[in-house]
């Protein structure tokens, strides 16, 4: 589905990324699992467009993504929650969630809508409060029914449990697996390494810009240099 | 003596509100400063005047028939802004946009003299008497004319598709290309919405109000204090600011003489700045 091949990618003359290659097949669960700075937020920006693509090709469908601006890459069917959450937190979460459908038509946004209400009741319930005043935990889950609304294909989610309590990070993986189930495609990015390769297919891990490892994830779990290098156990 | 001089200054207040209202959203989409801004004011009030003298079309009727000439200019403007690499853009911008507004103003001087125009219509001299509050007839129906464009404005910034995806766009850009908004077209939209109304804004206020080439620089410096006053970029507080404004100079009328009312507006400014910079609304609300 989604095909990242030889990427080399920056900022400017910068360049961050090297050498990428990386797939993700239709209906898996893939994370790609690295320290801080390792490029992971880099590589999502530059599936969505915001890098500077120096070689290499991505791909979505068979279709290049190279050079598309943004907007058009959402509307090929990728959603992505972005790092850090991002909601507009002076605009109500129903406002919000509108704004993730903004490329559909009328009927389907309702749709769109009731599904994500039923998926979570708590946004129901809030939908005119202003989204800043909601909770981190709430404006996660805000942010994830927002990238639903725009019927994602793929959905990619950036450090989804980031600075959330337990409770949050448990519900935020079990509506994961419970999308996957649903057919959507999940690329996560991730620092909990343990909880993200259980749950994935398969896993990529980033050091420096550079894939230094890729495989099943609960393999990828049992590989020694990941447990020293990662999980401290060794 | 005391309410009519704040209903006057409510309803000056309301017109200011049109030219403000778009200079910050401008701002809070393209995050640029339009300069030119109150030139377009200025070229409102030179075009009803024309059309009243030559045609004898009615300002307010103007306001509206004018609107395709104002949207394709207001497109070519757009188009030299666009230009300019996102980067450079909050600087440059600047300095272009004020290169349009000295093209503007001093073709119209050449065209039209630097001489006072305005529109005299029939009933320039009428006032409407509620008990003891006497306005003039041109007043009411430039206030009435202006909220009704400001409702209309406020639903469609508030409850519209357009409206959220500019208050989104004004909010984090990154994030609402990520949603699939097209920027660039929103940033085109609220340009063109910014033109429109400082267009109309020029048309109403021809009857009150005396043009001159240069009248411009007056409306985008008390724009620029109202939006400053309200917060960069917030709607709400470019509403309450213009009214601020407005009935502020009305008061001080009396006490000074008529052409001090100006000086009002740099007093609140400067004031601003040195003790709450953020406005009424910054850094709190944004559009």
């Amino acid at each position: 589905m989604l095909e990242i091949k030889n990427l080399e990618a920056g900022y400017k003359s910068i360049v961050v990324l090297w050498d990428i290659n990386l797939h993700v097949n239709k209906g898996e669960i893939v994370s790609i699992v690295g320290p801080n700075g390792a490029g992971k937020t880099s590589l999502i920006k530059s599936i969505l467009g915001f890098l500077d693509i120096k070689r290499g090709e991505i791909k979505f469908e068979k279709n290049l993504l190279n050079n598309l601006n943004p907007n058009k890459i959402v509307s090929r069917g990728i959603s992505c929650v972005v790092e850090g959450r991002k909601i507009f937190s002076d605009l109500t979460v129903e406002d919000n969630l509108l704004l993730g459908a903004y490329n559909l038509k009328g009927a389907e946004v309702r749709n769109r809508i009731d599904f994500v209400f039923e998926l979570f009741p708590i946004l129901k319930e809030r939908r005119k409060q202003m989204s800043g005043t909601l909770s981190g935990g709430e404006q996660q889950i805000l942010a994830i029914g927002r990238a639903l609304m725009s019927k994602p294909k793929l959905l990619i989610l950036d450090e989804p449990s980031l600075g959330l309590s337990p409770k949050i990070v448990s519900l935020i993986y079990r509506t994961v697996k419970q999308l996957n189930e649903l057919g959507i495609t999940i690329l996560l990015v991730e620092q909990q390494i343990t909880r993200a390769l259980k749950l994935s297919h398969r896993g990529y891990i980033l050091e420096t810009g550079r894939i230094v490892k890729e495989g099943q994830g609960i393999e990828l779990l049992k590989d020694e240099q990941v447990i020293g290098t990662y999980l401290g156990l060794v | 003596m005391l309410i009519e001089l704040i209903l006057n200054g409510l309803i000056i207040g309301c017109i200011y509100a049109l030219i403000a209202v778009g200079l910050t959203l401008i701002f809070g989409v393209m995050r640029i400063i339009n300069m030119c801004h109150g030139d377009l004011v200025m070229l409102g009030m030179y075009a009803s005047i024309i059309l009243y003298e030559k045609y004898s079309i009615l300002p307010y009727f103007s306001a509206i028939l004018l609107q395709p000439f104002f949207l394709l200019l207001g497109a070519l403007i757009y188009k030299l802004i666009d230009h300019i690499p996102l980067k450079q853009r909050e600087m440059n911008s600047l300095i272009l946009t004020l290169g349009v507004s000295f093209v503007i103003s001093t073709s119209v001087m050449l065209i039209f003299s630097a001489d006072y125009r305005t529109v005299t219509l029939p009933f320039s001299q009428e006032v409407l008497q509620l008990g003891v509050i006497r306005i003039g007839y041109p007043y009411v129906i430039s206030s009435a004319f202006s909220i009704v464009i400001i409702v209309l404005f406020y639903y469609l910034i508030m409850r519209t598709k357009i409206g959220r995806a500019i208050r989104a766009v004004a909010s984090d850009p990154e994030t609402a290309s990520t949603l699939g908004i097209d920027i660039k077209k929103i940033s085109f939209l609220t340009y063109s919405i910014g033109v429109s109304l400082a267009s109309i804004a020029g048309c109403i206020i021809s009857p009150i109000l005396y043009a001159y080439p240069f009248v411009g620089g007056i409306f985008i410096i008390k724009a620029f204090v109202i939006v400053v006053l309200g917060g960069m970029g917030s709607i709400h507080g470019a509403f309450l600011g213009a009214l601020l404004l407005g009935v502020g100079e009305s008061l001080i009328i009396p006490y000074f003489e008529h052409s001090m009312k100006d000086l009002f507006a740099f007093i609140l400014f400067i004031l601003f700045l040195l003790f709450k910079p953020t406005g009424i609304f910054g850094g709190k609300s944004r559009v």
